[in-house]
């Protein structure tokens, strides 16, 4: 298939702009969502309300509108943010909404007692959280991480529309110009395929690894 | 992957199959159904926009309902895309014909049928008003040009501006007023929508250099379709003759007379209905 040939290199570096918007986004977002969780559970009110309304705004607004806004309608309030860095800053806002989630479940879902326990020893909040609660909520969330990292990398495939040459517009571009579009598209997504499966393997064996010690 | 899609993928990937549709003539299906399937941008003014109430107006629609009137349409129903899918869309008969200032080109010609030029558009430069560096298309290297996908805007500049950084929009608008934003240096469009977005939207950019090339506009539908052709034919060389096209352009192009600049064209064109024009290096 010369198609696949001719259009190699431009393929490759449409999907290494998949992987880094992936990648950043996700990583950030993991930063941001830690964040946001703790805010979520907190004793101080403002924080709480904060989290909660920037949950629900994140995660009840599609993210194709919150790309729109940020690349055509910021620059209306004199924000002007290139394409690459505008995709970002979507993207992590969105999962951070998500993966915040995730990890307040994973911080509930570690029984009170360890709380009390570690608590009577007289360890502060913060040592609590980081030693003892945290690891074993990172353990509990990671399948629903590892599902929001896989569904990032998918989602990624919007920035096409604000101008962003990742691995969707780069098919679209060879498909309207040689007008293969189901060679193109198909291409397109056995990479995403590969691309993603290989994440999933990923999360397979971190989940192992943490298994490990309750084996 | 089941063995019944697996066929079907190997037939779509060795051009064999999905070509779309019955092999029926596009006008049996227009008369059958009463009602002609009108693919536009919704996006382009003047040539196709939404109005205020969002309803579909400009010069494509005005067409589009007189074209439907002659080929006995009962209805018209007008469906959004975008350059990128109209070829694909027809071929998969996701709609009846394209009306949306598309250029006539041999490499579009392979894959879909055309009527007879009922329009003429001119390819342009735009550039930030204050912008001065930018002269033609041999300024344009390593520059950012905002176009749309699959418009021959596109191509055109992939083809003729060595190192191009084409930054690719949903549509023309919204590449104009990202231009006038400083996130693209320039933009390759038709001149009569920049200069229309230009003044509808206090655009600050403004045309730069010699029109590039001039082209004739047609409308496509399935290629097998010959009956369909015969008609639409008709229909827009009835509107040249009688007025129709004359009166529908001065309304959305500011006094211009789209027949005049059909028959001023129609001489100048060789057979790929493309021509060339200006300066280039």
């Amino acid at each position: 298939m010369d198609l696949i040939t001719a259009s190699l290199p431009s393929l490759l570096s449409g999907l290494a702009i998949t992987v880094v918007l992936g990648g950043v986004s996700f990583a950030l977002g993991f930063l941001i969502g830690g964040l946001v969780a703790l805010a979520r559970i907190s004793r101080f009110g403002v924080l709480k309300v904060a989290a909660i309304a920037y949950v629900s705004v994140f995660r009840g607004t599609p993210l194709l509108i919150q790309l729109m806004l940020v690349y055509f309608g910021l620059p209306q309030l004199g924000v002007r943010i290139p394409p690459i860095p505008s995709a970002i800053l979507a993207f992590t806002l969105y999962s951070a909404a998500y993966l915040s989630e995730n990890f307040r479940g994973g911080i509930l879902a570690v029984h009170g007692g360890q709380w009390e326990a570690a608590g009577s020893l007289g360890m502060p909040y913060h040592r609590i959280m980081s030693r003892i609660v945290f690891p074993q909520a990172l353990r509990v969330a990671t399948p629903a991480i590892g599902s929001r990292f896989i569904a990032l990398m998918k989602d990624t495939s919007l920035a096409s529309v604000i101008t962003v040459v990742e691995l969707t517009r780069v098919a679209e571009s060879v498909g309207s110009s040689s007008f293969r579009y189901v060679e193109a598209f198909v291409i397109a997504g056995v990479v995403y395929w590969l691309v993603n499966s290989a994440l999933s393997a990923g999360q397979e064996i971190l989940e192992r690894r943490m298994a490990r010690a309750y084996a | 992957m089941s063995a019944a899609l697996t066929v079907i993928m190997m037939a779509c990937l060795t051009g064999v199959a999905c070509s779309g549709g019955t092999g029926e003539d596009t006008l049996e299906r227009v008369r059958a159904a009463g009602v002609l399937r009108v693919a536009l941008t919704q996006a382009n003014p003047p040539w196709n926009f939404l109005d205020r109430d969002g309803r579909p107006a400009g010069y494509d629609v005005d067409v589009a309902r007189e074209v439907a009137r002659r080929v006995k349409a009962a209805r018209v129903e007008f469906v959004g895309s975008d350059y990128a899918s109209f070829i694909g869309g027809i071929r998969a008969d996701r709609f009846d014909i394209v009306i949306s200032g598309q250029t006539i080109t041999a490499r579009r010609g392979e894959q879909v049928g055309f009527s007879r030029p009922y329009a003429v558009n001119a390819v342009s430069i735009f550039v930030r008003r204050g912008d001065t560096a930018i002269h033609g298309l041999s300024d344009l290297a390593g520059k950012r040009i905002a176009v749309s996908e699959g418009t021959v805007e596109a191509e055109f500049a992939r083809a003729r501006v060595p190192g191009a950084d084409l930054r690719i929009y949903k549509n023309a608008t919204l590449g104009l007023t990202d231009l006038s934003w400083g996130r693209a240096d320039a933009a390759l469009v038709s001149r009569f929508l920049g200069l229309h977005l230009t003044a509808e939207k206090g655009l600050a950019i403004r045309p730069a250099g010699p029109i590039l090339r001039t082209d004739a506009l047609g409308m496509s539908f399935r290629k097998e379709s010959t009956a369909f052709k015969r008609e639409v034919d008709g229909a827009v060389g009835g509107m040249i003759a009688d007025g129709t096209l004359s009166s529908i352009s001065r309304r959305w192009f500011d006094g211009l007379d789209m027949a005049a600049e059909l028959r001023g064209l129609a001489p100048k064109l060789g057979g790929t209905g493309t021509q060339t024009t200006g300066k280039e290096e």
